[in-house]
């Protein structure tokens, strides 16, 4: 059921989990596509693959990003700042992708401080990349606190397809291209709409 | 207040990431044991000195036999405060601002990337006159420390306000890019680096004065030569950075769409 105008929708996205649906003939949502809908490139950061700079180290980026968004070390768990001290410095190529996005993630959601936009997110699932979990305790307990903060923080998810874990949103939002196409609040509708 | 303290973090931010990518090169990594040093902060700022002590050597000794040009203790600061000015150029006309990384974020703007870029160069320029300074004491060398820091001081704010002007300008135009590397290689040869100004032939030597780094060359080689040629004017080197600094302004605020620009 549509329940929002299209000029209602954007004071909700700041104060829920809000996926946005594009029909779109692109192969992928990319940042022009997030910006055509959005109106504006102002409203939020999204976080990108490119969020860490892929050529320099963990390390690197998150220092890069606490002093960028001025925000302390202090507003990180404890045990997520102590996984950072130890490890290598090594660029995103030869380090383990788990490790990468998830400390990517963790910093993305405590620096910014606006609208978070995504349109990727290493949600830790079944699928044959997350298989590696269980045997590093690091990446274990990383993986864990990525769960904890997309269950705890609002945001703005970008897909075209159904996406993991859709049902945890709060509300759902359709587009054709840049067009404004229904809002739901109901999984189960949301999910009839778009398959 | 806020906006300013964001700016800096901002920029500081940026300070920090330039000097992380010159360590990011794997190929000064060491790993042992366990152990990962990395020398690419180190060997970025201070591998332009090999060419600069080689050459400044070779100079002031002469070769088969024969006596040096110059004397090694000042020749050895014009060399390295050109190759700090060619370097600051180089680099941030080199740098790429629309890349993956920075397109995403709403400060990566030619201003802040520029701003932080000398900063950076001018960091390793420091560090590279300072070692230098320590090496030449070591050797027990008369320094004269005052001359040299105008000279450093001089050079670096020609560097700065001719790099940044030549960014606002072209910004990541390639064509450009080989332009000036060219031009600097050119100008290095037409200039007072190698040769003192006395012994040019007199029409060129009346176009080089133009050139405010053949002024500064020149104040550096007099002050320890103790030889005056009258040609040293460092009021024109003055009124010249003036004159660059308010066009770097004026290129600024009619550049000011590439600032604001949309991501």
């Amino acid at each position: 059921m549509n329940i929002l105008q299209e000029k209602e929708y954007f004071g909700l996205l700041q104060n829920s989990k809000s996926v946005i649906y594009v029909e779109t003939k692109n192969s992928s949502i990319d940042q022009f596509i997030v910006n055509r809908i959005l109106k504006s490139n102002k409203i939020g950061e999204i976080f990108s693959p490119f969020f860490f700079h892929p050529s320099l180290s963990i390390k690197d980026n998150f220092n890069f990003h606490c002093i960028s968004s001025g925000i302390s070390e202090e507003v990180f768990d404890n045990e997520f700042l102590s996984i950072i001290k130890n490890l290598p410095r090594l660029p995103k190529q030869k380090c383990d992708q788990n490790l990468w996005d998830f400390v990517a993630i963790i910093t993305f959601f405590k620096a910014i401080k606006g609208l978070k936009i995504l349109n990727y997110f290493p949600f830790p699932d079944n699928s044959t990349r997350f298989k590696s979990l269980s045997s590093n305790i690091e990446i274990k307990k990383l993986s864990n606190i990525v769960k904890q903060i997309s269950e705890e923080n609002k945001y703005v998810f970008f897909t075209d397809s159904l996406p993991v874990k859709a049902q945890y949103f709060e509300q759902y939002l359709v587009f054709k291209e840049q067009e404004f196409n229904g809002c739901y609040n109901d999984f189960n509708e949301f999910r009839t709409r778009v398959t | 207040m806020h906006t300013l303290t964001k700016t800096s973090n901002r920029i500081l931010s940026l300070i920090l990431l330039n000097f992380s990518s010159m360590s990011s090169n794997g190929n000064m990594a060491i790993s042992y044991r366990g152990i990962y040093i990395n020398f690419g902060i180190i060997w970025n700022t201070f591998s332009p000195l090999i060419i600069v002590y080689a050459i400044s050597y070779i100079f002031s000794i002469g070769l088969r036999g024969a006596r040096g040009l110059f004397d090694i203790e000042y020749f050895v600061f014009i060399f390295l405060f050109w190759i700090n000015l060619s370097t600051l150029v180089q680099t941030l006309l080199a740098r790429e601002i629309n890349n993956n990384f920075f397109k995403f974020k709403s400060y990566g703007n030619i201003l802040f990337i520029s701003i932080a870029h000398i900063f950076t160069s001018l960091l390793q320029a420091l560090a590279r006159f300072l070692f230098t300074i320590l090496l030449i004491y070591f050797f027990g060398i008369e320094i004269k420390l005052m001359t040299l820091a105008i000279g450093f001081f001089l050079i670096c704010a020609f560097a700065v306000l001719f790099s940044y002007l030549l960014k606002f300008l072209f910004v990541d135009s390639q064509v450009f890019i080989n332009f000036t590397n060219f031009f600097m290689q050119a100008l290095f040869f037409a200039s007072n680096i190698i040769f003192p100004i006395t012994i040019m032939p007199e029409p060129l030597k009346s176009y080089l004065l133009f050139n405010p780094i053949v002024h500064i060359n020149e104040f550096l080689r007099e002050s320890y030569s103790g030889i005056y040629g009258g040609f040293v004017d460092l009021n024109y080197v003055g009124l010249f950075l003036l004159f660059l600094f308010v066009t770097c302004i004026f290129v600024t605020l009619m550049r000011l769409e590439l600032i604001y620009k949309m991501k």
